[in-house]
């Protein structure tokens, strides 16, 4: 197993090392009243909701160029066709492959499993993980307004939380053939964005706004309404580091009292 | 526009555009359609860096100075 250097117990996180916790306390109810508004946030620009199998097939994570961008592979699961989702969309193109996707929003919240990182530690670094996405597909245009968008609802719902935010462009690449060429071309287009917050001396990312372009549509053969390639984005939330972050940021009473209610 | 700028969109014209019916000046956005690929920016970065001198490194890869021809002429060969 990955080696952890040091675990890192927190406010109702038990960490058992390698990126696995035990949320207790006011952490499971502060998750699912940061998930509610996301989810209302979601709602209120037309998505539709969608609940996928946290078992993804392997011939969906190919097919989005998933070992290409990211060679070490998925968390695999022996014997059998599928792997443990790294993130919640891939099974959204999938859904829709070979449609035509006009405005499209979806919704979609499940667990997600990634090794990649070398330090697991506490709510924030974790090889199992509850990831909420929004999911845009549509005409070019529409995408590049929403994804404006989108940076400042994010921005707006973490201000409503006094949670103290910065949004920048992110460097790592997040799709297509890894390697120097995609991982700057994708950072000179700025098709990724972060809103990141300080968590325990630690600046992680809340949450990133990703344009794909037309790397999914193309992938899945999603036409938008004019019959050209659609473009596709989404925007993928961390639930247990804003949980964490509202705890870091804001102190325990503070966030008790968020997690009884709807933010 | 000065001997670098001319340089980039002779190299640019000549060495990553060849053959695609499409041609740049100084001023052209160079990543609004598709015109440069992931390929030919290494090519670019690579053209630049042989022309400076030194690496370019990463962290100032960005639109602001990658925007056209003159803009990188501008930041890392002027």
């Amino acid at each position: 197993m990955t080696e952890t250097p040091q675990r890192r117990d927190g406010p109702g996180i038990r960490d058992h090392g390698d990126g696995r916790v035990t949320l207790g306390g006011i952490m499971p109810a502060l998750c699912r009243a940061v998930d509610r508004r996301l989810r209302v946030a979601a709602s209120r620009e037309g998505a539709r909701e969608l609940r996928c199998p946290a078992l993804i097939e392997r011939a969906v994570l190919h097919r989005a160029g998933y070992f290409e961008a990211f060679p070490h592979g998925p968390t695999e699961i022996r014997d059998c066709e599928y792997s443990l989702q790294p993130a919640a969309c891939y099974q959204c193109y999938a859904e829709l492959a070979g449609t035509c996707v006009d405005r499209t929003v979806l919704t979609v919240c499940g667990r997600c499993y990634r090794r990649s990182e070398d330090t697991f530690a506490g709510a924030t670094r974790l090889w199992e993980f509850t990831m909420r996405e929004v999911v845009l597909l549509g005409a070019a245009d529409w995408i590049r307004a929403e994804r404006a968008a989108w940076i400042d609802r994010v921005s707006d719902i973490a201000r409503e939380i006094d949670l103290e935010v910065s949004v920048s462009v992110a460097t790592d690449p997040f799709f297509g053939p890894s390697g120097r060429g995609r991982r700057v071309l994708q950072q000179l287009k700025e098709l990724k964005h972060e809103i990141r917050a300080v968590i325990d001396g630690e600046d992680v990312a809340l949450a990133s706004v990703n344009l794909h372009e037309t790397f999914f549509a193309n992938r899945f053969d999603l036409q938008d309404a004019a019959g050209e390639r659609a473009h596709t984005a989404c925007v993928a939330f961390g639930l247990e580091r804003w949980a964490a972050a509202i705890v870091a940021q804001r102190g325990e009473a503070a966030a008790a009292a968020l997690a009884g209610r709807d933010l | 526009m000065s001997r670098h700028v001319d340089a980039l969109i002779e190299f640019v014209n000549r060495d990553l555009l060849e053959g695609r019916g499409r041609a740049v000046d100084g001023e052209t956005p160079l990543f609004e359609d598709g015109l440069i690929d992931s390929l030919n920016i290494l090519r670019l970065i690579a053209f630049v860096e042989t022309r400076r001198g030194r690496d370019v490194p990463d962290r100032e890869i960005v639109m602001s100075r990658f925007r056209n021809l003159k803009t990188i002429a501008e930041s890392f060969l002027e």
